[in-house]
Formats: C-alpha cells, sequence, structure tokens
C-alpha cells in the first residue's frame, strides 16, 4: 500500500516539475496529490476489504450458513459478534451472513440473542432464544421470527476460531404472504 | 317550450341530489357537497364571502324547491316573485364570485363556476316555462307595464349615478346602479333578451366605468390587506437566528441560557428552538400562500409588483427561510458541542440521555436528513467526554443497527404487500375526479401540461360525483405524524394535493413493547442513540411511515386557503424546513387539493408493520 503511495505522489510531482512550476505551484501540487492519495487511499482499502473477503469466502475460511425454509439457503459467510453492554443491559449475540451492512449479498441472514453471559465460551450448548431475519434476494420477501414466538438455537462449539450453531426450533413468518415457514440449519461463523 | 319540459327530468333529478341545504361547514365534503370554499382574509374578503356564502346558501335551497316543483307538475304553481328573487340571489353571487377573486380567495373562483351551475337549470327548468305557461301571462304583462311606467324614474337613478361617475364617487354610483340592476332582476327575468337588453343598454357607459374603476379600487385594497399580512407574518429572521446563537453562547459559558425570561439547560433549549422553529415555519408557509394569493394582483401591476409586496416570486422568503433552517440546524450541533466542552465523566453522560430526549422529538420532524446526522455526530462528541460511557453508547449502537435495520426492512416489506390493495390517495383523488364527458372535475380529460387539481367546474358539481367514488375505498397516506403528543388526530403529511386525518392514539402498546425489548430499552436502561430514541418516541408519539384504511370521509380545499390560513397546531402539515412548491406560471386560484380523513386498517412505523382490530379505530 506505501510503496503505491509514494509511486503516486512522484508521478504527480515530476509532471509538475516537468511543466516548470514556481515553488508555490509546486507547494499546492504537493497537497493536490496528497489529497489524491489520500481519497484513493480510503478506496483501495475498501476495495482490499472486500477484495480479502470475497477471497476468504471462496475458501471457506468466512463460515457459512446452510439452512432450509421450503428451499435450501447457503450462504458463503457467516460473522459472530459477542457484545456486552452497559447499565444492566443483557449481552448480545449477533450472527450474520455479511461484514457489514454496506457488504451485504444475498442471501442475507441476521440472528440477534440476548443473553446473561459474560463470554460466549459461556453459553456451548445452552439452549438460546433469538430474532432472525432472512431475505433470499434483495426486494424479496423476508423471513422473520415474531418477537412473541422467538427461534431456538444451540452454540454447539467453539474450535479454532469457528462457532458452530444449531437452530433447533424455528418458524420465521414471511412477510408478503403471512404464512409460517419451518426453518432448520446450521451456522458457522468466523469472528469479525 | 314542451321540448325543454320533455328533457328536463334526468338532470333535474340529478341536480336535485346535488343540491343539499345545509353549507354550515367550511369546504365542501362528503356530507355537503354545497359547502363554500373556506375563506383566509379578514376584513373586506370575509364580509365578501359570508355574503357569498349565505346568498348561495340561500339560492340553492329555493332552486331546490323550485326544481322539486316542476318535477313534481307543479312548476306553473310556483310564485313569479319567489322565482325572481332567486335570480336577483343568483346574479348577486354571478357579481361576487369575481370580486372575491380579488382578494386572493379561491372560493371566489368557485362562485364563478357556481353561478351557471344553479343559475342554467334554474333558467332553463324553471324561469323559462313559468314564463311561457299561459296562467303567467298576466304576471309577466304586468312586469312589462311596470317597467315601462318606472322608465323616467330609471333614467332620473341613471342620471343620478352618471353624476356619481363624474364625480368619482364609485362606491356610492356601484351601490346605486346594482340595487337597480337586483330590483330589475326580480322582474325581467322573465322578459325576453331583447327587452332585458333594452332596460340595460341606456346604463351600459356608466356599468363600464364603475366596474373598471371598483375593480381597480378593490385591487388596491386587497393589494394593501395582502401586502400588510404578507409583511405581519414575515418573520424576523435575524432576530430570531441572533436570539438562538445568543442563548446557544450562554449555554457554552454557563451551562444555562435565559429564553424568553425562562432559565433553562441545553436541552431545555432545543425543545425551545424546536417550538420556535415551527413558529416560523408556519409564518413561511403563510407567507407563500400569501405570495399565491397574491398572483393576479402581481400580474396585473407588473413591474410594479414589488410595491404590493417586496419579494412577489417568494425568492426571498425561499431562501431566508432555507438559511435559517441551516443555521437552526447548526446551532444546535454548536450546543451540543458547547455543552459537549463544559462536562465530563458522569456529567457528560446524563446530559447526552437528555439531549437525546429533546433531539428525538425534533429528529421525526426535520425534512433535511442531513440534520440528524449533524447532531448524531455532535452528540457523539459529548459521549466521548466520558470514555467509559462511550464505550458503553458504541456497543449499544453496534448492538442495535441492524436490529433496526432488518426491523425497517421487514416493516417495509409487509407495508408493501398491504399498499398493493390500498391505492395511494394521489391516485383515488385523480380517479375520483377525472373529467370524463359531460362530467368536469379537477382533471381534463385529456393532459393539458398542467398536472395537479384545479376547479374546471362547480365544487358541489365535482363532489357529488367524488363522493362516491371515494367513500368507503381502501386508500394508503404516508407520513403520518400525530399534531401534537395528546392530540386525538394524526395528520398524514401533505403531499401530490393531499394530506389526510388519522385518528391517534391507536393501540400500538404490544408492537412498542416489542420495539423496546429489541432495542434493551427499559426504565433504568434508555435509549443511547438518536435512531433508536427516536424510534422509540415516535412510536410512542403515533408517528408512523404509513397508515392504510378506509376512506370515510373527504373534503375539497382551496391550495391557498390551505396554507395561508394554518394554524399552528397543523404546522407538522409540512416537515420543518421546506416549504411548498408550485407552478407560479399556472392560475393558483383554482388549485384544489383534497383532505381525506381514514380509518386505518394497518399502520407501517418505520420499524414496525402491523394490523389494527376493527374496535381500535371505533
Amino acid at each position: 500500500m506505501s510503496h503505491v503511495h509514494h509511486t503516486r505522489v512522484t508521478i504527480l510531482i515530476f509532471a509538475v516539475i516537468a511543466a516548470g512550476c514556481s515553488k508555490e505551484d509546486l507547494t499546492g501540487a504537493f497537497d493536490k496529490a496528497k489529497n489524491a492519495v489520500a481519497d484513493t487511499s480510503q478506496a483501495v482499502q475498501d476495495k482490499m476489504e472486500t477484495t480479502t473477503d470475497q477471497v476468504q469466502e471462496k475458501l471457506n475460511l468466512a463460515g457459512s450458513i446452510e439452512l432450509t425454509a421450503g428451499e435450501p439457503i447457503k450462504t458463503d459467510a457467516c460473522y459472530v459478534r459477542f457484545m456486552p453492554q452497559g447499565a444492566g443491559r443483557p449481552a448480545v449475540l449477533q450472527l450474520q451472513s455479511y461484514r457489514d451492512a454496506d457488504r451485504e449479498s444475498f442471501p442475507s441472514v441476521f440472528l440477534q440473542a440476548q443473553v446473561q453471559a459474560n463470554s460466549l465460551a459461556e453459553l456451548v450448548g445452552e439452549p438460546l432464544s433469538a430474532r432472525m431475519f432472512v431475505q433470499r434476494e434483495a426486494q424479496g420477501p423476508v423471513l422473520f421470527s415474531e418477537i412473541s414466538t422467538p427461534i431456538e438455537f444451540k452454540i454447539t462449539s467453539i474450535e479454532e476460531q469457528l462457532v458452530s450453531a444449531e437452530l433447533t426450533s424455528a418458524k420465521l413468518r414471511e412477510t408478503t404472504t403471512g404464512a409460517k415457514i419451518q426453518v432448520t440449519g446450521k451456522l458457522t461463523a468466523v469472528f469479525e | 317550450m314542451m321540448t325543454l319540459n320533455r328533457t328536463l327530468t334526468l338532470p333535474l333529478v340529478a341536480l336535485l341530489h346535488m343540491i343539499c341545504a345545509s353549507t354550515a361547514s367550511a369546504n365542501p365534503n362528503h356530507q355537503d357537497a354545497e359547502a363554500a370554499l373556506a375563506a383566509h382574509g379578514g376584513g373586506a374578503a370575509k364580509e365578501l364571502h359570508a355574503k357569498a356564502a349565505s346568498l348561495y346558501a340561500a339560492a340553492a335551497q329555493e332552486t331546490r324547491t323550485q326544481l322539486e316543483a316542476v318535477a313534481n307538475g307543479r312548476g306553473a304553481r310556483l310564485s313569479g316573485k319567489a322565482i325572481g328573487q332567486t335570480r336577483q340571489k343568483l346574479r348577486q353571487i354571478e357579481r361576487l364570485g369575481p370580486q372575491l377573486e380579488i382578494y386572493g380567495e379561491p372560493a371566489g373562483a368557485d362562485f364563478r363556476w357556481r353561478f351557471p351551475y344553479l343559475a342554467t337549470p334554474q333558467w332553463w327548468d324553471v324561469v323559462t316555462p313559468f314564463a311561457a305557461t299561459p296562467s303567467s301571462q298576466n304576471f309577466v304583462n304586468s312586469i312589462r307595464l311596470a317597467i315601462q311606467k318606472q322608465t323616467p324614474a330609471r333614467m332620473k337613478t341613471l342620471e343620478s349615478i352618471q353624476k356619481m361617475v363624474a364625480e368619482q364617487k364609485w362606491q356610492a354610483a356601484e351601490d346605486e346602479l346594482y340595487g337597480l340592476f337586483d330590483r330589475l332582476e326580480v322582474g325581467i327575468c322573465f322578459l325576453s333578451n331583447q327587452e332585458r337588453q333594452q332596460i340595460y343598454a341606456p346604463f351600459g357607459e356608466v356599468q363600464a366605468a364603475i366596474d373598471t374603476a371598483m375593480r381597480r379600487i378593490r385591487s388596491q385594497e386587497a393589494a394593501q390587506l395582502l401586502g400588510q399580512s404578507r409583511a405581519q407574518q414575515t418573520p424576523d429572521f435575524t432576530s430570531h437566528i441572533t436570539a438562538i446563537r445568543e442563548a446557544t453562547a450562554s449555554i457554552a459559558t454557563a451551562g444555562q441560557a435565559n429564553w424568553d425570561g425562562e432559565q433553562v439547560a441545553g436541552p431545555q433549549l432545543v425543545e425551545k428552538i424546536g417550538v420556535r422553529w415551527t413558529e416560523v415555519h408556519v409564518a413561511c408557509l403563510r407567507c407563500r400562500a400569501l405570495d399565491w394569493a397574491m398572483q393576479p394582483l402581481f400580474q396585473m401591476a407588473g413591474d410594479n409588483a414589488t410595491k404590493i409586496s417586496p419579494d412577489p416570486t417568494s425568492e426571498m422568503l425561499q431562501r431566508d427561510y432555507s438559511q435559517f433552517s441551516a443555521a437552526v440546524i447548526e446551532s444546535i450541533s454548536s450546543l451540543l458541542r458547547a455543552d459537549a466542552a463544559r462536562v465530563a465523566g458522569d456529567d457528560a453522560a446524563q446530559l447526552y440521555v437528555d439531549y437525546l430526549n429533546s433531539i428525538a422529538p425534533l429528529a421525526r420532524q426535520v425534512a433535511d436528513g442531513n440534520a440528524v446526522r449533524a447532531w448524531d455526530a455532535a452528540l457523539r462528541q459529548l459521549a466521548a467526554k466520558s470514555p467509559v460511557f462511550n464505550d458503553e453508547v458504541q456497543a449499544y449502537d453496534e448492538a442495535t443497527r441492524e436490529m433496526l435495520r432488518w426491523r425497517a426492512r421487514t416493516a417495509a416489506s409487509i407495508a408493501q404487500a398491504r399498499s398493493g390493495e390500498f391505492q395511494t390517495l394521489d391516485k383515488h383523488l385523480y380517479e375520483a375526479t377525472v373529467s370524463k364527458s359531460p362530467f368536469l372535475g379537477l382533471f381534463p380529460e385529456r393532459p393539458d401540461g398542467q398536472l395537479a387539481p384545479r376547479l374546471l367546474a362547480a365544487a358541489p358539481a365535482i363532489m357529488t360525483v367524488a363522493t362516491p367514488r371515494l367513500m368507503g375505498k381502501r386508500a394508503t397516506a404516508f407520513d403520518v405524524v400525530r399534531v401534537s403528543p395528546t392530540s386525538s388526530s394524526a395528520i398524514a403529511r401533505y403531499r401530490t394535493r393531499t394530506y389526510a386525518n388519522v385518528p391517534a392514539g391507536l393501540d400500538l402498546s404490544d408492537q412498542i413493547s416489542a420495539l423496546k425489548s429489541d432495542l434493551m430499552i427499559g426504565a433504568q436502561s434508555p435509549a443511547l442513540t438518536l435512531a433508536t430514541a427516536t424510534s422509540v418516541h415516535s412510536a410512542q408519539r403515533g408517528d408512523l411511515a404509513a397508515v392504510g384504511g378506509d376512506i370515510v370521509g373527504h373534503h375539497l380545499e382551496g391550495l391557498i386557503t390551505r396554507f395561508a390560513a394554518l394554524p399552528t397546531a397543523a404546522s407538522v402539515i409540512v416537515p420543518l424546513g421546506i416549504l411548498p412548491v408550485e407552478d407560479i406560471k399556472q392560475p393558483l386560484l383554482p388549485q384544489m387539493l383534497m383532505r381525506f380523513d381514514l380509518k386505518p386498517a394497518w399502520v407501517q412505523h418505520e420499524h414496525f408493520c402491523s394490523d389494527l382490530p376493527a374496535v381500535a379505530t371505533d
């Protein structure tokens, strides 16, 4: 990354010198070049992260989700986060098929549980309740668990940075038809 | 005459249904198609409107009675004098409509249409057949005789009017001339056109002079009244901004500010600023409507339009209000930053929560999404003054952000599925009022470049056709905001010439509990982000993204009147920071909008969607 930045700044400065500029012009050009590199830097970083995610997903290093909800739903990624809260709130366990909203792809899955625990390890084997949302395609209907009927799941293992979970009882409602659909499946997540 | 009698039955029956007796309620509506369009102005406009409305109510009632008599074969037995007096009222309405238009009243445009709406059937189905009946011949001949005998007296009156004209005593001349015409009309309405022209001909010259002069005088008076009203309504943007900035500076130094004689801390000041913004907003909405009302006067004045009002195209108003709104948004951010610089530790945490509670209600009212982002960023600076609390806020944000996003997505998907059966209000309005020969409504049969609804016929004629097409239909209204936290009604905000009244206080308790549960909000654990605070606050207040339900009422309103006479309590009809826009090249007086009354069947909050039990809205 650093090498790329320096090369671009150098090319811009040489171009300015070649055109025969004053000191003030050169200072301005240098600032401009730095800004250009800074702008590019964020874009490059974003691109790099996306590419890294894609590579990890291809190599099955980003986890996966395999569900059956009428038809199978598979994702090439699953990320897990355990987020302790303050002010007497429960901790939050979150599993999702995308790293963040900007990089969401479909099918997309989101599962969130409020838990009384200090660490994820405490939850292994415990029966857990969660809210769950699934969308097969962008703009398509959403399958969701109602607050009164949360899905049930278990963390089955945590091994080598992989968290495995299994749905034990899940009925999701479809937004367009209102139909209730039985969902089964497994989630294998990597830590974000 | 026989031909006329044979053809009257169908339109007569239809008209009898159209003409209702009451005009008590303001604006034509589903219960009273005959009600007059409301007026916005005071003084002469108010008097003219009251007179026209009263004359119309009486004339409509009398016409209905006469048409009923004709329909029942008792036309010949009607009183000639009573028929003539109705005719007299109709002629007065014909004159008052254009006068009201001078004062920028949309009701004037409607009264113009209402004259032929009543006068045409009355002429063809009542007056003309009555005059042709053998039993009426003595009555009509006595009128001819009386008119003949009164000729010298009329000529004397003419001389008197000519003298007034020469002395430019225009008002007195008008009173004298039209007083005479009104007295004549009672009788000469039964005479032939040729006879009538002979009677009126000698007055032609003075009538033209009087009409021209009185139009000028009324225009001057209207310009003065409307111009004064516009000046009074125009907010003093500079002093408001100065007051807000001074109060903000005081918070920065002392943590308190004096606002209208009251010592307030930062969060209370946000509420006070919100109230001030609302007042300015309503004033700006009224100003814009007054500029629309003055459109004919501005056009008449040409280059001198700015002498009537310095801002005829509302450009300055628009610019100043935009700058004011931007300054208010920035002031609230400054306020947060100022307090952030002043406090630390637990004080910062408590102040942060207090600010969230005062900003969340305002965030829902503001049109500019950047405002909420700017306030959110400033709030984060405040939270950062307590590192421990800041971590708590960050963790809470991370734990709730995706939940809100999925809730919003789910609610939108359910609402979209619902809205297939619930057409939008503007579509309902178009379908119910588009012209189709012989019906003339609010939209022309063939599009003519003007897309918005406007009077193409008398309001009662339009409403009579529209009402059965609208009542009970399923509709979706968007962006519903409760008028006040305790109000029994909410408003689906103005868009595409429609808005709606929706009952507030709907039972959303289960949905609110679920939302709070998802967001981990309780008595001891408040919302810690602006997004969650706004979500819960709006749900508790009853502010909704959309509502679907049955149309249980509708009211035709003049565009200008709606906004020129907007009550402060109804400020939510347009979000803070923006003003409605109209094509000022089109005539604005006939421009209409429709207010709907909705009985909700389902509601969509940004973060949930719910069916309502039928009893909930009864």
